[in-house]
Order: structure tokens, then sequence, then C-alpha cells
């Protein structure tokens, strides 16, 4: 490696600046500077025709508040089920990858078509199509004559409804995470199997010590937005079951843009944001420690 | 000749894994969207047994939505967004990955968890206060308050910084002794390599940015700026919900970013030949 | 290689698609020069969240009345998004000084939270207009009256009634009651018992909303559980109180009714429910499900008042005197019997304006009529209170509690309560 003398350092330094400006720019101003704004509302009550100040009235709440436990247990368990959602698509990643599926292009391309259909098609569309399947499936369960006063739509159940938004947001994310799989394997320069086979590995040796480790990058990425979007999650939760029964689908992120629905109660929406962002920043810094093993 | 990567794999085991993959992906992935079709052609699913294949097929959805007479300007719109915004993320973000990847300069990490961290806040805490400020910037209800915000978008260049991290470093050494200018080796070098990251990004920002409703519809005070998904919205949601309309909504708005997606992944899946540098 | 052609062809075709959208944009003919008119035409700005069918509806008067009004005024309707967008948007413009339309449609729970800012005092039209109480529903005049002044004018009122599968009822010779039969929710169990000997074991005499619905909870309270004489006063952990969840319990033990998500009961009351009650909006609906008949059958009266809601047009004064006037005009042309009429007709929704409700394409519409006549048997309205909508996810999760067996009524009505108290105690 070359070593890299103070003048090489700073010449490093300033064409990073330049290449970051724009985007420091624009991030600043459109977004640090709103958040922040938004984050010092959490002292206030939001209301017209001033924000009336109450100190830390809202953290308080925050504290007592078991709707607010209740959804960070059920986003807990989206994040879960996300992540094994993610693993488990290195699967289908492999499998299109795989010489299987290239020499029988047109099973790859029904299959890659199907997954991709839930990442096309919003989740307005798609909450209430999966309602109505509910629906028919349920009548249809009827005819062989299961009768009951409790309705046999998963959704409609409180014990049902949470793995039933769960499942189906893995459903929707399947597609997308076997691109980013298939995206990170295409990225690895073929001069790197070539050298491993010259070198005589077997096919499992060249998964671990060529594959894996040029996959980690891929992977850090889909596991730390992966938890980041399961806290995140409000388009599932908010078509499908509108977070009932009662709050006992909701993710937290559908309880806090309900804060501020109605109620204005844009105040509260901030700590819970807060509340997201501890949870979800910690949990990054470990993956990233896990995973990646270095910090950057 | 189509050059299929990844370890080679002995033959029974996979193509089973293949053929019930595909089978289990037409019932669980289809089958749905299949539903959607025929709710939007008025297909009465909820007789007994349902019917599945439309005996009058009913068009109405699809008319009212490409009669509508604000249709062309939504696609105009939705275009416009699309590509302006798609275009300007995927530039900003190869910068930013790049300088994130390659070079070191102080304040990184810091910077670095900082644009993590912005990605992680609910952007509903911001609303009244960005809502303000564009107003007083005057950028409500235009085409530049629309596109330019969420071109800084951390999550691309985060992707962008990952898909960087995994090229290594030697390809651009090379290049950087024999004094080429760190644009350049960008362009040059970098990018080419990690073209199925750069496609990705496309995909995603395009379909992203093409269903989007809730940032043109934040942004907009008038209908004149509507994109297709908010035009499709618009015409299907009230306290009643006109779910058949809203099933061709859908349908016909999925067209686009579909076509995009699998011709995008075919590229990438057989388009891409890695050259080597010379060691 | 094919792929690369084919990307170019759609890149090409893209860019030719944009092309020529600029061009056809840019060629739209600029409007034709008029002689300087004496009077220049003021356009005033309207928002509200009507979408969808709704949103058709207001459109078509809009237009009415801008081709009436051509070159004197010019009304600009903005559907904001949902109401929430449309709640959060009006603060937001309120906050940055700029944008604030003339009129806004909202209900009469949003007077707490924009009274005096957004929703200004509307006496000063109501004596322009010469509009008397008489000549609207008394009960939505009344309640626009806030500290001596009128904060609203009304527009409609959207109370809950009984919707029921008039084919179904026919099939099993149940037979549908009168209106105003049912004065109570004891009579209306009774009914839904009758229901429940006559049909079949897969077919229930009630839709039961499974997220609870507290606007149901809210028809089986004889009163505002919530507020009295203007002020908070909680009596959710009394009889009363206890009743309205007891209601939802005998309905589970006595398999009187079958949970069901909103799309399942939007569909034809999910196909297996007799009947179901719910706003006037579901008639747009309803009247798409291939197959499905109904009926609105209004219910309660004296004593028990069902839950409602309305729409309510504020003025905001925000943008000078001569768009205020302009709206003026505007909305008092809106109250014509023939305008508020015909929202009444295509939207579901029932006429403020009494007259409006003997507009006859409005009057011949059956289950509209039997809207207007639940609206006469008397509703109630939420709360009015900015904390309103926190007190009902209070109350909805209770419901729901109840009818999955995990508390009773007596546990949920307390739970409530003390939730209730919690949050006035935080305040």
């Amino acid at each position: 490696m070359v070593e890299k003398g103070k003048r090489r350092r700073r010449l490093e330094a300033r064409d990073a600046y330049l290449m970051i400006l724009p985007f420091l720019v624009l991030m600043s101003v459109f977004s640090l500077f709103p958040i922040f704004q938004g984050i010092s509302l959490s002292f206030y009550r939001v209301g017209l025709p001033e924000d009336k100040y109450i100190g830390l009235k809202n953290y308080e709440r925050a504290l007592v508040d078991d709707v607010l436990a209740l959804t960070l247990k059920n986003t807990v368990f989206y994040g879960i089920t996300l992540m094994l959602g993610i693993v488990l698509c290195i699967l289908p990643a492999l499998l299109v990858n795989s010489v299987a599926m290239g020499n029988r292009p047109r099973l790859r391309w029904v299959f890659q078509a199907a997954i991709l259909l839930p990442i096309v098609i919003s989740w307005v569309t798609l909450g209430s199509a999966w309602n109505w399947i509910f629906l028919i499936g349920g009548g249809a369960l009827a005819q062989t004559g299961r009768p009951g006063a409790i309705s046999i739509s998963p959704l409609a159940q409180a014990s049902t409804a949470l793995p039933t938004v769960g499942l189906l947001t893995v459903w929707s994310t399947l597609g997308y995470n076997t691109i980013l799989f298939l995206a990170g394997l295409r990225g690895i320069p073929k001069v790197m199997y070539e050298a491993a086979q010259i070198d005589g590995a077997s096919n499992w040796q060249t998964f671990r010590h060529v594959t894996l480790p040029l996959l980690k990058p891929m992977l850090t990425f889909m596991v730390v937005t992966g938890f980041i979007g399961a806290f995140q999650i409000f388009d599932p939760v908010a078509t499908l079951t509108n977070g009932g029964p009662g709050w006992y689908s909701a993710s937290i992120m559908f309880y806090t843009v309900r804060q501020a629905w109605y109620a204005l109660d844009y105040g509260y929406a901030a700590v819970l944001g807060l509340v997201v962002v501890a949870i979800v920043f910690t949990l990054s810094v470990i993956q990233f420690r896990l995973i990646y093993k270095r910090y950057v | 000749m189509a050059k299929v990567k990844g370890r080679p794999k002995t033959g029974a085991l996979f193509r089973i894994a293949a053929y019930s993959s595909t089978i289990l992906s037409l019932v669980i992935y289809f089958f749905p969207f299949y539903l959607l079709v025929v709710i939007s052609l008025h297909g009465n699913i909820f007789a007994q047994p349902p019917e599945l294949v439309p005996a009058n097929p009913d068009f109405s959805g699809y008319v009212a939505i490409f009669t509508n007479p604000a249709f062309f300007e939504w696609i105009m719109n939705s275009f416009i967004y699309t590509i302006g915004i798609s275009l300007g993320t995927i530039i900003m973000s190869s910068f930013t990955g790049y300088a994130f990847s390659r070079l070191d300069f102080p304040g990184k990490t810091q910077l670095f968890w900082l644009v993590l961290g912005l990605m992680m806040i609910p952007a509903v805490a911001s609303y009244i206060p960005l809502y303000v400020m564009l107003a007083k910037m005057k950028l409500l209800n235009t085409y530049w308050g629309i596109i330019i915000p969420p071109i800084a978008s951390p999550y691309s260049a985060f992707l962008m910084k990952q898909s960087f991290d995994a090229i290594p470093k030697d390809y651009e050494e090379v290049a950087y002794i024999d004094g080429a200018s760190r644009p350049t080796i960008l362009f040059r070098v970098i990018l080419p390599i990690a073209k199925p990251a750069l496609i990705t990004l496309a995909l995603f920002q395009f379909v992203w940015n093409w269903n989007n409703f809730a940032w043109p519809l934040f942004v907009a005070t008038s209908p004149r700026m509507w994109n297709l998904p908010l035009g499709i919205w618009n015409m299907v949601w009230s306290y009643t919900r006109d779910f058949w309309t809203l099933a061709a909504g859908g349908v016909v708005l999925m067209l686009v970013p579909f076509v995009m997606y699998l011709i995008g992944v075919e590229y990438f899946l057989r388009g891409i030949v890695v050259t080597g540098l010379k060691k | 290689m094919k792929t690369q052609t084919l990307v170019i062809v759609i890149a090409a075709i893209v860019v030719i698609g944009l092309i020529a959208g600029v061009m056809l944009m840019m060629q739209r003919p600029a409007p034709a020069p008029t002689p300087a008119p004496v009077e220049k035409e003021i356009t005033i700005e309207q928002w509200d969240g009507l979408g969808g069918g709704d949103g058709y509806v207001f459109d078509m008067l809009v237009d009415d009345f801008n081709t009436e009004f051509k070159g004197k005024i010019k009304v600009v309707r903005v559907m904001q998004g949902g109401w929430s967008d449309v709640y959060s948007k009006l603060a937001a413009a309120y906050k940055a000084g700029t944008g604030i339309p003339d009129v806004v449609i909202m209900h009469p729970t949003e007077l707490p939270i924009f009274k005096d800012t957004i929703a200004q005092p509307v006496d000063d039209f109501i004596r322009w207009a010469n509009l008397t109480r008489d000549m609207f529903i008394g009960y939505d005049w009344d309640l626009a009256q806030a500290g001596g002044k009128m904060y609203w004018v009304p527009w409609d009122v959207h109370p809950y009634s009984m919707y029921v599968n008039a084919k179904m009822a026919e099939e099993y010779n149940i037979s549908i009651p009168k209106a105003g039969e049912i004065k109570t929710p004891e009579d209306l169990l009774n009914w839904w018992r009758d229901a429940r000997k006559k049909l079949p074991e897969n077919l229930f005499p009630f839709g039961l909303p499974s997220w609870g619905d507290w606007w149901l909870w809210w028809c089986f309270t004889p009163d505002d559980l919530l507020m009295k004489d203007g002020k908070v006063n909680f009596r959710v952990n009394t009889p009363d109180g206890v009743y309205a969840f007891k209601v939802y319990k005998t309905i589970v033990d006595e398999n009187l009714g079958k949970a069901h998500t909103w799309e399942e009961l939007a569909a034809g009351l999910g196909g297996d429910c007799l009947s179901w009650i719910h706003g006037p909006w579901m008639q747009a609906t309803f009247d798409k499900v291939t197959g499905f008949e109904y009926t609105v059958v209004p219910i309660f009266g004296p004593r028990y008042k069902v839950w409602a809601s309305g729409h309510s047009i504020y003025i905001t004064k925000a943008n000078g005197d001569e768009r205020t006037k302009a709206a003026w005009q505007y909305i008092l042309w809106l109250l014509k019997p023939k305008n508020n009429g015909r929202w009444g007709q295509y939207a579901g929704h029932i006429p403020a304006v009494l007259a409006a409700q003997n507009y006859p394409p409005y009057a011949a519409l059956a289950t509209r009529a039997a809207f207007a006549k639940q609206a006469e048997l008397g509703f109630k309205m939420l709360s009015f209170h900015e904390l309103i909508w926190r007190w009902g996810d209070v109350i909805q999760p209770r419901i729901v509690d109840v009818i999955q067996g995990t508390m009773t009524p007596e546990e949920a009505a307390a739970k409530a309560q003390a939730d209730l108290e919690a949050i006035m105690a935080g305040e």
C-alpha cells in the first residue's frame, strides 16, 4: 500500500469535501434543519395560533405510555421477521444467479417477474387486495362448515393480525432483497473467482473466502436498512389493518404518524421519533460492528 | 454468450429448487396480482364460487382513469418527477458514496453516522417545519420544490458507498498513480464495475419516485402538480372506497415500473462483463 | 444485444414522450384576450379532503358555480389529501402566513383546533345572507355556536344508521324493522336474536367491526359520556358506559355477529352478515358491489342517539375583504336547495338545509330518504374538544379487548376511564 504523505492527505480531504459538498448543502437545508426544528417541537403542544410550551410533559407521557410499549414490541417483531426475510433471500438470489436458472431463462423470467410484483404495486392497492383475498378464502372455508363468532380473517383477530402483517411485509420485500443480493453477487469481479480457481479452491471454500467477504458490504447495508425499515413500517399496517384490531398490529411509525393526524400532536410525535432514533442508531452501530467489523 | 457468475452448482438439487420455487412464486405472487386484475374488471369475486374469470369484464375503471381530462398532466408530471429526482439522486449519491468509500477526511465517521441517523428519523416530525420552510422559500407547489429536496438521499448514498466498498482498492491505485483525477477514476474505473449496484439504485429510485404520492401531495397545493398515483388516488379515495377503480389504477400504475424492472434485472444479469485490470 | 436495444428504444420513447408533452403543454391556448371587464374576476380557493365520489360531486358543483358567475368569481377547489393532510397543511399554512384558502370544508370536531385562527366567526355572513336557524338542521346550527358567536355554516350531517342485506332478509323471512321501531340497544339485540334463530349457522345477524369502532360504541350510550355542559366530565365507568361495552360482549357471547375488517364489510357486509351500522358514505360503495342489495333502517330515538359527524363550511377571512365577500356569494349559492340537495343526492350525506332535503331527486332515493329520517330521529356528534381523537384512541382498544374476551365490560370501562383521566392529568 502506498503510504500517504501529508500533502496527499490534504488533497484527499479537499477532493472529498468537494465531492460531498452539494449533498451536504441539500441535506442540511432540507433535512437537518427541518428535523431539528421538528425535534424541538417535542417541548411543545403544537397548536394555533401558537405552539404552547410544555417542557418535559411529552417525555413524561412517553415513559408511562403503554401503547408505546406495545407498538415497540410489535416493531421489534416486525424487525426480526424482516431480518429472517433478508437472510432467506440469499437463496433466491443464488438460485437466480445459478446455472440451473441460467440455462432455463423462461423459468427464471417467471420467478423474477413474480417476486418483483409487490415492489411495483403500491400498498394502497395491495392492502385492499389482501383483505379481499382473506375474505374470499374465509368464504371458501366457511362453505366447508366452519362457523364462529370471531372472524377467521387473520387480519381481524388480535392474535393473528401482527404475524399476518409481518408475513405479508416479508412477502412484499422478497424481490427487493433478492435484487440487492444479486447486485452484491454480481458486483464481485470475475477475476476473484478466477484467482480462487487457479489456487484450487473448492466451491465451499470459494463461497466462504471469496463470495461471503465481498458480500459483507451489501449484507451490512441490507441488515442495517432492513432494521431501520422495520421502524419505518407504515404502509402495510395502515392499509391492511389500520393498526388494528386496537393497536395490536400497529408499528411505532404508525403510532407516531397517528399522533400528528387528527390532533396535530407533532410534539409527541417528535418524542416518539427520538425514541426510534435512539433505538435504531444503537442497533445500527452494533450491526456494523458485528458484520462489518468496523464503523465505516 | 451469457455469462453466469457465482459458484457453479450441482444439477439435481438446484433444479428441484428452481422448479419448486417457481411454482410457489406463481401461487403466492401471481395469484394475488391476478385477483387484482379480476377486481379491476368488476369480476364478482364474492360469488360462491368466486368468479375468477369475469364473465362480463367491465373496463369502466380503466376508462375513467384514461379519459380523465387531467390524465395527460398526471403522466407528464410523473415522468418529470421520476426522471428528475432519480437522475439527480444517482449522480449525487455516486459522488457522495465514492467520497465516503475511498477517501479519508476529517470528520468522516461522524458525518457518515449523521447521514445514517437522518434516515432513521420519522419524516412526520418535520412535516410542519418543512412545509413552512418551503413556503417561505417559495418552493411550494413548484417543480423545483418537488425535485430538489429528495435528491440528497441518505439511503442512496449509503447503498453506493457499500457497493464501492466491495471493489478492491487495487483497481484505482493503478489509475491514481498514473495521474488520473478522482472524477475520472470514478467514472472510468469504479462505476463500470459497480454497474449492478448502479442499475439497482436506478431501478429502486425510479419505482419509488414513480409510485410516490406522499411527497408530491405534501408539496403540491394545486391539482395541476399531481402525478399519476395522486390523480388515481383522488379518484378512488374518500369515505367510500372505489376498490374497483383502485385496482384498475394499481394495474395501470405498475406497468411502467414492472417493465423497467424486468429489463433492468435482465440487463445486469446478462450484460455485464467485468474487465479486470491488467496486474 | 437485444436487451440493450430494448433499453435504447424505451429511452427514446420516454424522451420523445417528454418532448411531445412539453410541446403540447406549451401549445395550450392562452386565455383568449377578453375586453377589459368592468369588475375583475375574483379567484377564491377552497380546501377540503373530499376525494373519490364526494370529490366528483363537489367538482360538479364548483363547475356550475364558475359557469354561472363567470367573469365575477372563480372558485378553485383543492383536495389537499386525506383529512389529516388538510388539518396539517392548514396549520402549516397558518404558521407560514401564506397560502391560506378562503373557504375550508371540514368537520365540526375541528373547531376546537382552529377556532379564531382558520375558523373565523360567520355571524356577519349569516346576517348578510338572511339565514335563520329554522332553515337548517337545528342541532347542527346550535353546535356551531361558541362563546356567543357562530363558527361554521352547516353543510351536511352524516349519522350512522343500520344497513340491512335485503336479499338475505327476504330469503330467511326476517322482517325489516320500520324507522324508529328499534329504540334502544336492547331492541336491537332482540331483533338480532330473532334473526339468529332464522339464519343458518354460517350466516350472522351483525357485521361486527373487528377494530371495535368506538363511533359504534358512541351509539350505544344515551348521552355524551365524555363532556358535559362544555366541560370535561368522563363518565365512562358508569352503568351507561359499561352497558355500551356489554352490548359487544352480548353479540359475541350469543353468536350474534361475526368480526370483519372494514374492507370486508365494505364488500357487501362481508358476504355473510345481515346488518351493519355505518355512515351514509357506504351507499356509494355498496351500489357497486355486484349482487348486493340493501335497505337502510333508521334506529334509536329519543333516548339513544346514533353517532354523527358532518361537513361544515368554515370561512377564513385570510385574504382580505374582497375575497371574503366573494366567498360569501359562493357559500350562499351552495346553500340553495338545488345545490345542497344535489350534494346529498350524489354523495349520500344529508343536506343540512331542510329545503334541500325535499329536493326531489334526493328525496326520491329510498336509502337517501332513510338517512334523512335517521337525522330526524336524532344523532349525537362527538365531543368538541381538541383531544377527542386521543380519547377515542383510548376507548377503541378496550372494545377490541371485550370482543376478544381479554377484558370484561367492567374492566374495559374502568381502564378506559383511568386512561382518560390520565390524559387530562398530564395536560
